[in-house]
This record gives C-alpha cells, sequence and structure tokens, in this order.
C-alpha cells in the first residue's frame, strides 16, 4: 500500500490529503487534521496526541491501533468522570467512525497515550504517528508538537 | 409633558447612579472569599527545602493540584495557568502572581523531579510535594478528592508506565493576597477570564 502526504500548514491547521493507489481501501476517504502533540517537559513519562479524524467514505472505518517510531506505546484513551465525579482515563481498544462522520480527540476528551518515548519531542517538532485500520491498512501522518492547543 | 422630563431625569440619575455603583464594584475584587476552602499548610518545595503557605502573602496565587506522570490535563492546565501569569507579568504585575502546582504523587514527584518537570514552564512556578499524610490534609483543606486508580496504560510490568494513575477534581484556585480563596476555575477556564479576575485582586 502507498500512502502519499502533502502538507499544507496554515497558521491554524494542518490540513492532509491522503491519496491511495488502490482504490476501495478504508484510508483512501479517511482525513485527518488538527494533528498535534502536546509539548511537554524532557523528564515527562508520556504526553498526549490530538486529531481530528474525518470519514468521507460509504463504510464505517474502525481504528484498531496506534504507533509511532519515536515511542513504544501508543494508546487510545477516553477520559470520563467516574462514580466519584473525578476525571478518569480509560484505555479503549478501538474506536469506529461512521461514514460521513468525524471523530476528535481533544484535551480533556479521547486523546492518544504516548509512553516508553525514546526521546520526548520539543516543541516546534514533527513525529509521526500512524493508526492501523481495520482490514490491515495504515494511515500515517505528521503531528506538530506543540505547547498550546492549535 | 412634565412626565417626559421628569422621566428622562429620572432615567438620567438612574444611570448616572449605575455608572458610579459600576465605578466602586471596579476598585474592589467582586469575587466572594470562599469560608470553607483552604487555608495554611506546609509541604515541601521543588528545591527539597519546606514550605509554608505564609510565604505567599501578598500574592496573588493561582494554585492546583496534579501529578506529572498525567500526559493531558496537568500539562495543559500548567502551560495555560503560567500564561495566565505571564500575560499579568507583561502588565507589571510579574513579582505579584505566584503560580502554585500540589503533586498527588510524592512517590514519583520527588523534589528534584519536580524542579526538572516545572522548569519547562518558566522559572515562576512553585511545586509542591511532601508526605502522603500532608498532602492528604492540603488536599482536604482545599476540598480536592483524588483517588489512585490502576493505570489505564497497563500495570508497569513492560515498562510502559510505573502502573497507577490519579483520578481527580481538577479546579484551579485563585487566592487573593491573604491566601483566601476567591475563585474555583475549571482546568480548561477562559485564559483571559482568569487573568480578568486575578486582576481584581491586585
Ligand atoms: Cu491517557
Amino acid at each position: 500500500m502507498r500512502v502519499l502526504f502533502c502538507n499544507v500548514p496554515t497558521l491554524k491547521r494542518l490540513l492532509a490529503i491522503v491519496v491511495l493507489s488502490a482504490p476501495g481501501l478504508a484510508a483512501a476517504q479517511l482525513q485527518l487534521t488538527d494533528a498535534w502533540v502536546r509539548a511537554v517537559p524532557p523528564v515527562s513519562s508520556g504526553t498526549a496526541g490530538y486529531f481530528v479524524l474525518q470519514n468521507n467514505g460509504t463504510e464505517p472505518v474502525t481504528v484498531t491501533g496506534v504507533s509511532a517510531s519515536f515511542a513504544h506505546h501508543v494508546m487510545m484513551h477516553s477520559m470520563a468522570r467516574n462514580d466519584d465525579g473525578l476525571r478518569q482515563m480509560q484505555h479503549v481498544d478501538d474506536v469506529t467512525v461512521a461514514p460521513g462522520e468525524e471523530i476528535a480527540f481533544v484535551p480533556g476528551g479521547m486523546h492518544l497515550m504516548i509512553m516508553g518515548m525514546d526521546a520526548v519531542p520539543s516543541p516546534g517538532e514533527r513525529v509521526e504517528i500512524c493508526l492501523q485500520l481495520k482490514g490491515g491498512d495504515q494511515l500515517c501522518h505528521d503531528f506538530e508538537v506543540r505547547r498550546e492547543q492549535p | 409633558m412634565h412626565w417626559v422630563r421628569n422621566s428622562v431625569i429620572i432615567l438620567v440619575l438612574l444611570f448616572a447612579g449605575g455608572a458610579a455603583w459600576y465605578g466602586m464594584q471596579d476598585q474592589a475584587s467582586q469575587l466572594p472569599v470562599n469560608t470553607r476552602l483552604g487555608g495554611d499548610f506546609t509541604l515541601t518545595d521543588q528545591t527539597g527545602e519546606r514550605f509554608h503557605s505564609d510565604s505567599l502573602d501578598g500574592k496573588v496565587v493561582l494554585l492546583f493540584f496534579g501529578f506529572t506522570s498525567c500526559p493531558d490535563i496537568c500539562p495543559a492546565t500548567l502551560a495555560r495557568v503560567t500564561q495566565a501569569r505571564r500575560m499579568l507579568a507583561d502588565e507589571g504585575h510579574g513579582d505579584d502572581v505566584q503560580v502554585v502546582f500540589i503533586t498527588f504523587d510524592p512517590a514519583r514527584d520527588t523534589p528534584e523531579h519536580l524542579n526538572k518537570y516545572l522548569s519547562f514552564f518558566g522559572d515562576a512556578v512553585i511545586g509542591l510535594t511532601g508526605t502522603e499524610e500532608e498532602i492528604a490534609t492540603v488536599a482536604e483543606q482545599f476540598g480536592v478528592v483524588y483517588l489512585k486508580t490502576p493505570s489505564a496504560s497497563g500495570d508497569g510490568s513492560d515498562g510502559a508506565d510505573a502502573g497507577y494513575d490519579f483520578s481527580h477534581s481538577d479546579f484551579v484556585y485563585l487566592l487573593d493576597t491573604q491566601g483566601r480563596v476567591r475563585k474555583l476555575f475549571q482546568n480548561d477556564e477562559d485564559i483571559d477570564l482568569m487573568v480578568k479576575d486575578a486582576r481584581t485582586l491586585l
């Protein structure tokens, strides 16, 4: 599978256009935007990643896993109030985006939990993170490392 | 048509009165003193020195609790609160506003670790740790509830992390120059509002 990237940085957001060589693949109709990783102190044990994933296709798309070359573990977490009214992170095995829908990973909500980093990336750096899709496709994208939400 | 003129006069008087009242309110903060929360405390700061809350007297304080292994809310809150302080510093109040971070996690958040972690957010954050009992006491003073929970990222056996998180209430407390709680912000509160409210206490 070939995935081609064309990053168009603007002041506010990054927009990726994903082109696939073979039609009918789940990733073909996916648009990933607002991709960023929180800049955290170099001594941090982990950080969080955020993005918006839009499904422009006619079939539901399921993200089954996430990986990054700079970190040993990337997980999908939700953030919910528990019975005591406290915020608690919860591991999520997979996430499905219905046709025409989008899902947002945002601070205080769903997020990528990035652990076991070889080196904590600095503000301004770009790191590649890949979403594994049900059916075997993979969607990779550059995430900007920044201190504040774009 | 006296009633027209009288009405106009009454309106003018009302307006003038309102403006005067508004002006007075602008002088003194409208934020009520929260008498249920807060109080004196002693903990250990990121240099390893004992820290008593009376050393904050005379400063407006933005205080919150967290733990540095938290990847999402805590660094986000630190970034926002330190930005609020920077904005007040730009107005010349840098020495009058203090950001204070209190950890729930003394095992991992040692003074040395806090020192390295917090320096990323500028040199103006006081990081506090202590014994579990000391921290529990301060948390209770501020009505903070926290709970050690198994990590959502696994048990730590594979080196992913140290195996636990804290779920916790996550307000930012605005304290006045006498250490009294004047407002609780949601951790994702608009930075401009934090600045505006803090300014009324300066
Ligand atoms: Cu998480």
